[in-house]
C-alpha cells in the first residue's frame, strides 16, 4: 500500500482513493489542473515551482499535513538509497524540495521543466506521512498505509479482498458510501455472474468479446473508456536479422491496424497518429496521418532490405495484454502476406526476455503525464530500456528530446516532438498498433465514469448513485 | 523333481504379487494378476466376442485415424488461414452459420471443422508415439529388473518409487521450461509419462514366468540370457503390457490435451484440441462452438480407446474368461 512502491494496474485502483497529489489532473473535464492539497501554485523563474499547501488537511492517524511531509515525500523517492526506482523516474528533473514555512514548499528542477505541474498531478506523486513513516518504518507502512485521501485502509481482509473505510476528516466533500471493498476475482465468467448477482457494482476488464453477455442484462451495463495507453510492438534492430530499417519499415507498413480494430475490438479501440495521444492538447498534432498499412510498399521494401526468410519470433504472453496473443497471431499471418516469415514466441508471466535473442515483442506505453515527455520520450528515449537494449537512436532523436524537456515554449516543443516522430518512423524500432478500450460492468444505479488509467476514483464528484 | 519345482515358482509368483499390485490405478491391479500362458487361446477366441459397443469404439477409433490421415484432403479450410471478418461464425444449423464453416470458426476466424481435422494429427501422434516409447522403456527396466535382480533390480525400483512420487505435470512444466515446447519434447514427455507404470507391471510378470519349468529347461540347454529374455520371457508377458498401453494412451492424449490447455503445449498456430479448449473456455458464453467440438472429440476418442482396453483386458484374462 505504498503508493510510490505499488505502481502497477491493480496498484493504483486503490491508492488512488487512500493518497492525494499536490495537483489533480481532472479526467472529467479534459485533464485540466486542478488544486488539491496544493490550493495554489506558481512559476518563479525558469526552474523553481512554489506551492501552497491546503490548511486543515490532515492525514487518516491524525497527524496534520505540512511542508515537511512533501518535502519527505519526494526526497524519500529520490535518495541515492531508495528502493523505489520506479517512481524515480517521474522525478528525475528534481534538484531540491524545499519546506520555506508549514504551508509553502518550493521546487527546484536541474533544468526547466516544462511539465513539472504534470508531474505532481502523476504516478507517484501521492503525499505521504513523514512522522508516520519514520515512527513505523517502510515495511509497516507498506502493510498499513495512511493518506490524506477519501478512504482509509481498514484491513486486508482476506487474500484477495481489501476493505476500506470512508475517512470522516477528509477535507474534500464526503463519499456516500462507508464502505468501499477490492475483490479479486480472476475469471471472467465468475466475475460477470457476481455483478449480474448484485454481489458486487462495478467488475473490471471484461474482454471486447465477452461483453455481448452484460450488454443484454436489465440492471447493469458496460461503461467503456480508451485508455491513455497504447499498444505497441518493439523490435531488437541490434538483431542481425532485424538490423535493416527497411524490413522494419515493412513490418510496419505490412500490418492492418484498422481490421484488427474492426474485428477483434469490435471497432473500438483507437487509431493512432503515429506515437501521439490527443490528450497531449496543443503538442498533438491532429494532422499527422495514421499509421499507413501498404502491403505492395512493403513487399518491396522485404525484398530491397535483402531479408532471406530468416524466422522473426514475436514474443508474446497469452493473456497479459487484452487481445495480446489475437493480435499476434493475425500479425504474423499479415506479415506471412508480404514475405515474412514470422512465428509466434509464446511465454509466460515469469520468462526473463534474453535481450540479444528477442526480435519482435508486444509492449504497451503508457500516457503517464499529459505530454509527449510522458511517452514516447519516457518509454523510447535515451534513458530508456529500448535504447540500452535494442536500438542504437540516431543521434539527433536525443538532442531533439533532451531540448524539448528543457525547454517551456510551446511551439519549440512542438516541432521537436514531430521531428523525433519523423525519425521514430524512418529508423522504425517498433510501431504502434491501437489505444485500447478498458470495458467496466458496472450496475446501472451508479453513477460513475471510470479513467483513462486503471484508477479507480470514488471521490464524491464521481459517485452518487440513482 | 517336478513338485519341487512347481513349489519353487509358486513361491516366487506369491512374492512377486504385492509387489506388482502395489502400482497406481485400478487397471494397474487388475492387471498385475494376469497370468501370461493361455494367451494364445484368447486370442484365437477374439473374433467370436466382439460386440456392437466394442465395433462401434472400433470404428470411432478407425474413423478418427481416417481423420488424421486425410486430414489435407478432408478439410475444407487452411487450418491456419484467418479471416478476422469472419470472425465467431456459428456453426451450421445455428442462426448466422455458414455451409463455408460447417462447425463456425474461431477469434481469428479460422475454420473449427479443418482444425479438429488437423487436431487430431497431434493428438493421435503423441498419443501413439508416447504410449509406444513408454511400453518400450518400460517394459526394458522391467525385463532387466525382474530378471537380473540384486542391485540393478533395487536401482530401477527405486527410480520408479520416486517417479511415481512426483506429480508428473509438474515434472512436464519444468521440463517444458528447460526444453521449450516443441513436438519432440512433448512426445518425450509423453513416453516418459508411463514407464514406471510399465516398469513395475513387467517386473512383477518376469518375476512369475522366470522360474517357470520352460525357462529353466530353456536355461538348463545353456540359452544365454538375451535369448531367455527375448525368446521365452517376453513373449508371455507382453499381452498384459498391451492392455497396460491402451489405458496410457488415454492418458496420454489427454496430457498433452491439459498442456495444450494451459497455454504450454502445441505452439500456435498448430491447431490441437488442448489449445482449442482452452481458447474456447473463454468463449464458453459467447461461442460455445470453439469448445465444445473439440470437447466432444477428445470424449469420444479417449471413451473409445478407455472400452477398448476394458474389452481387450477382458479378452486376454484367462480368470474372467467363462
Amino acid at each position: 500500500m505504498d503508493p510510490a512502491d505499488e505502481l502497477s494496474n491493480v496498484g493504483t485502483r486503490v491508492t488512488y482513493n487512500v493518497y492525494d497529489t499536490l495537483i489533480r489532473r481532472d479526467f472529467l473535464d479534459n485533464n485540466k489542473l486542478v488544486p488539491a492539497l496544493a490550493r495554489s501554485w506558481q512559476r518563479q523563474g525558469e526552474t523553481v515551482l512554489e506551492l501552497k499547501l491546503r490548511e486543515g488537511v490532515t492525514f487518516h492517524n491524525g497527524d496534520p499535513l505540512t511542508a515537511a511531509d512533501v518535502k519527505f515525500t519526494f526526497d524519500r523517492i529520490n535518495a541515492p538509497d531508495s528502493t523505489l526506482s520506479d517512481a524515480q523516474g517521474y522525478f528525475s528533473t528534481f534538484k531540491a524540495v524545499e519546506a520555506v514555512d508549514p504551508l509553502t514548499v518550493r521546487i527546484e528542477t536541474k533544468e526547466p521543466d516544462p511539465v513539472l505541474e504534470q508531474r505532481l498531478a502523476s504516478w507517484a506523486s501521492w503525499i505521504v506521512p513523514k512522522a508516520y513513516i519514520e515512527r513505523v518504518g517502510p515495511q509497516e507502512f507498506a502493510q498499513k498505509g495512511v493518506g490524506t485521501g477519501p478512504y482509509r485502509i481498514v484491513r486486508l481482509a482476506a487474500k484477495d479482498q481489501l476493505a476500506l473505510e470512508r475517512f470522516e476528516g477528509y477535507w474534500e466533500e464526503q463519499p456516500p458510501i462507508k464502505t468501499l471493498t477490492f475483490r479479486v476475482i480472476p475469471e471472467n465468467a465468475a466475475r460477470v455472474t457476481a455483478l449480474l448477482n448484485n454481489e458486487v457494482q462495478i467488475i473490471t476488464n471484461i474482454p471486447p468479446d465477452q461483453v455481448r453477455t452484460i450488454r443484454g442484462a436489465a440492471n447493469v451495463e458496460i461503461r467503456d473508456i480508451p485508455l491513455a495507453n497504447a499498444h505497441v510492438l518493439r523490435y531488437n534492430a541490434k538483431h542481425p536479422v532485424l538490423k535493416s530499417a527497411q524490413l522494419r519499415q515493412a513490418l510496419n507498413l505490412g500490418i492492418d491496424r484498422k481490421l484488427l480494430i474492426d474485428t477483434l475490438w469490435d471497432g473500438r479501440a483507437v487509431q493512432m497518429r503515429s506515437h501521439q495521444f490527443a490528450e497531449y492538447g496543443p503538442l498533438y498534432n491532429p494532422e499527422r496521418p495514421f499509421t499507413p498499412y501498404d502491403k505492395e510498399r512493403a513487399r518491396a521494401l522485404v525484398r530491397e532490405s535483402g531479408y532471406q526468410g530468416e524466422r522473426i519470433t514475436y514474443r508474446t504472453q497469452a493473456d497479459y495484454y487484452t487481445n495480446g496473443l489475437q493480435a499476434g497471431e493475425a500479425i504474423v499471418a499479415m506479415w506471412k502476406e508480404i514475405g515474412i516469415n514470422a512465428e509466434i514466441l509464446l511465454v509466460s508471466a515469469g520468462d526473463r526476455e534474453v535481450p540479444a535473442e528477442s526480435m519482435v515483442a508486444n509492449w504497451s506505453n503508457s500516457s503517464v503525464l499529459a505530454d509527449p515527455d510522458g511517452s514516447p520520450w519516457r518509454s523510447w528515449g535515451q534513458e530508456s530500456g529500448v535504447q540500452k537494449n535494442y536500438w542504437s537512436a540516431d543521434p539527433k532523436f536525443n538532442e531533439l528530446g533532451a531540448e524539448a524537456r528543457r525547454t517551456l515554449d510551446t511551439r519549440k516543443r512542438y516541432d521537436h516532438y514531430q521531428a523525433m516522430l519523423d525519425i521514430w518512423e524512418r529508423e522504425a524500432p517498433g510501431t504502434v498498433l491501437y489505444i485500447p478500450v478498458e470495458n467496466y460492468g458496472v450496475s446501472k444505479d451508479v453513477n460513475w465514469s471510470p479513467y483513462p488509467f486503471y484508477y479507480s476514483d470514488f471521490r464524491a464528484y464521481n459517485l452518487s448513485f440513482k | 523333481m517336478r513338485a519341487e519345482n512347481t513349489e519353487v515358482s509358486r513361491t516366487v509368483r506369491g512374492a512377486s504379487r504385492p509387489t506388482a499390485g502395489a502400482g497406481t490405478g485400478a487397471g494397474r491391479r487388475r492387471l498385475a494378476a494376469l497370468g501370461g500362458e493361455r494367451q494364445g487361446a484368447a486370442r484365437r477366441r477374439v473374433a467370436g466376442r466382439v460386440s456392437p459397443l466394442i465395433a462401434l469404439c472400433l470404428l470411432v477409433l478407425l474413423l478418427f485415424a481416417l481423420c488424421a490421415i486425410f486430414a489435407g484432403p478432408l478439410a475444407p479450410h487452411d487450418p491456419t488461414a484467418q479471416d478476422l471478418r469472419a470472425r465467431l461464425r456459428p456453426p451450421l444449423g445455428v442462426a448466422g452459420g455458414a455451409r463455408a464453416h460447417p462447425l463456425g470458426t474461431d477469434p481469428l476466424g479460422r475454420d473449427i471443422l479443418s482444425r479438429l481435422l488437423y487436431g487430431a494429427r497431434v493428438s493421435l501422434a503423441i498419443g501413439f508415439a508416447g504410449a509406444l516409447i513408454g511400453l518400450a522403456i518400460g517394459t526394458l527396466c522391467g525385463l532387466l529388473s525382474g530378471f537380473l535382480r540384486g542391485p540393478i533390480d533395487e536401482a530401477i525400483m527405486f527410480l520408479v518409487d520416486v517417479f511415481l512420487a512426483l506429480p508428473f505435470l509438474v515434472l512436464a512444466l519444468t521440463a517444458i521450461a528447460v526444453f521449450g515446447n516443441g513436438l519432440t519434447v512433448l512426445i518425450l514427455l509423453a513416453g516418459f509419462s508411463g514407464w514406471a507404470g510399465y516398469t513395475r507391471l513387467a517386473r512383477g510378470q518376469v518375476l512369475g514366468v522366470r522360474e517357470r519349468q520352460y525357462v529353466l529347461a530353456a536355461r538348463a540347454l545353456g540359452a544365454s540370457p538375451p535369448r531367455l529374455l527375448l525368446r521365452h520371457i517376453l513373449p508371455n508377458i507382453v499381452a498384459p503390457l498391451i492392455v497396460l498401453a491402451t489405458f496410457e494412451l488415454t492418458s496420454v492424449i489427454l496430457l498433452e490435451a491439459s498442456l495444450s490447455f494451459l497455454g504450454l503445449g502445441i505452439r500456435p498456430p498448430t491447431p490441437s484440441w488442448g489449445s482449442m479448449l482452452g481458447e474456447g473456455r473463454t468463449y464458453l458464453h459467447t461461442a460455445w462452438w470453439i469448445g465444445v467440438f473439440p470437447g466432444l472429440a477428445l470424449m469420444a476418442l479417449t471413451t473409445a480407446i478407455s472400452l477398448l482396453g476394458d474389452w481387450l483386458r477382458d479378452v486376454l484374462d484367462p480368470t474372467l474368461r467363462g
